[in-house]
């Protein structure tokens, strides 16, 4: 006979009643990497490292928390809200902070095999393109980067950001919008 | 259609960069932070020798002072009541209810969200 997972509310009620490590350890398995991902939408993939610190600083709190939470919205909702209001915290702490040097950042050397002209064009273009991202509003940047660097979809985004999926696809559109705008003010007129 | 080729361009910018992964330490750093902090036993002892060491010298330092009996008990409890702004100082840094996503963005998201 298949076992069926526990609830949330069940785990949660055994960690706060009988103080059961399990219970919270199974929390944490089943929501780190979806808050990962929040904290990650956030703060850009030239910070992995402090969203990976969000996510632990999500789960410190959550476990001194815990006995606040009062069960009237998902358990998962409150985490994700935790997870995005921390990850705006850091970014704004780290604003003037230099990202940090990516590891494949060798492998993009121009080859002497490929067109080095073509890798050039492609790599500014690129760098202009994460520049604007970089200038949008918290919610349309996190938006941007589940959809098209994480390849999440509209349930899963609207479930991360806490909103309905129409509003993400509204997020979508205005970034999108925003973006061609601001690639156009910056010369890029094929946008 | 600008939205098409915006939709690819962001596609193929993005693809670049891979989707990091949590590191394989993850759950052992937070294992770590979550465990109480607890002294280890020989440094129980020696707190509790300083900590009783520290109460005789204070009287001692005190009865030998022309001051009443009752003054110098009262010295010590102000200075054990003293460690109660911080004690409570640290119930206050514990968080409580977090605010909603994109408050602090332009964007709004949902304001009738739920509430935990």
């Amino acid at each position: 006979m298949p076992h069926e997972p526990a609830l949330d509310n069940d785990l949660i009620k055994a960690y706060r009643d009988r103080g059961d490590q399990a219970a919270f350890t199974e929390l944490v398995c089943r929501y780190r990497e979806q808050v990962f991902r929040v904290a990650l939408s956030i703060l850009g993939p030239s910070f992995a490292a402090e969203a990976e610190e969000v996510t632990q600083e999500v789960f410190v709190r959550v476990h001194h928390a815990i006995d606040s939470f009062r069960g009237e919205a998902q358990f998962s909702s409150w985490v994700y809200r935790i997870a995005f209001n921390q990850a705006i915290n850091v970014k704004q702490r780290s604003r003037y902070q230099k990202p940090h040097l990516r590891e494949d950042v060798l492998a993009v050397c121009p080859s002497p095999l490929a067109d080095p002209l073509r890798q050039f064009e492609d790599s500014a273009q690129r760098t202009l393109v994460m520049e604007c991202v970089e200038e949008l509003p918290e919610i349309y940047q996190a938006a941007v980067r589940l959809h098209y660097w994480m390849g999440e979809g509209m349930d899963e985004i609207a479930a991360l950001l806490g909103v309905a999926p129409g509003t993400v696809k509204s997020y979508l559109h205005r970034a999108r919008a925003l973006l061609h705008e601001m690639l156009k003010e910056r010369g890029m007129g094929n946008a | 259609m600008p939205e098409e080729r915006m939709e690819s361009l962001l596609r193929h910018s993005m693809a670049v960069d891979p989707v990091p992964r949590l590191s394989s330490n993850f759950d052992r750093r937070l294992a770590q932070r979550l465990a109480p902090a607890r002294l280890k036993p020989q440094a129980r002892l020696v707190m509790i020798a300083y900590t009783l060491i520290a109460i005789l010298t204070s009287v001692w330092a005190l009865s030998s002072l022309p001051v009443p009996t009752g003054t110098y008990f009262l010295l010590l409890l102000a200075a054990i009541a003293a460690l109660v702004p911080f004690s409570y100082a640290w119930t206050l840094n514990r968080p409580t209810e977090p605010s909603r996503p994109g408050g602090s963005g332009r964007a709004h998201p949902r304001r009738n969200g739920p509430t935990a």
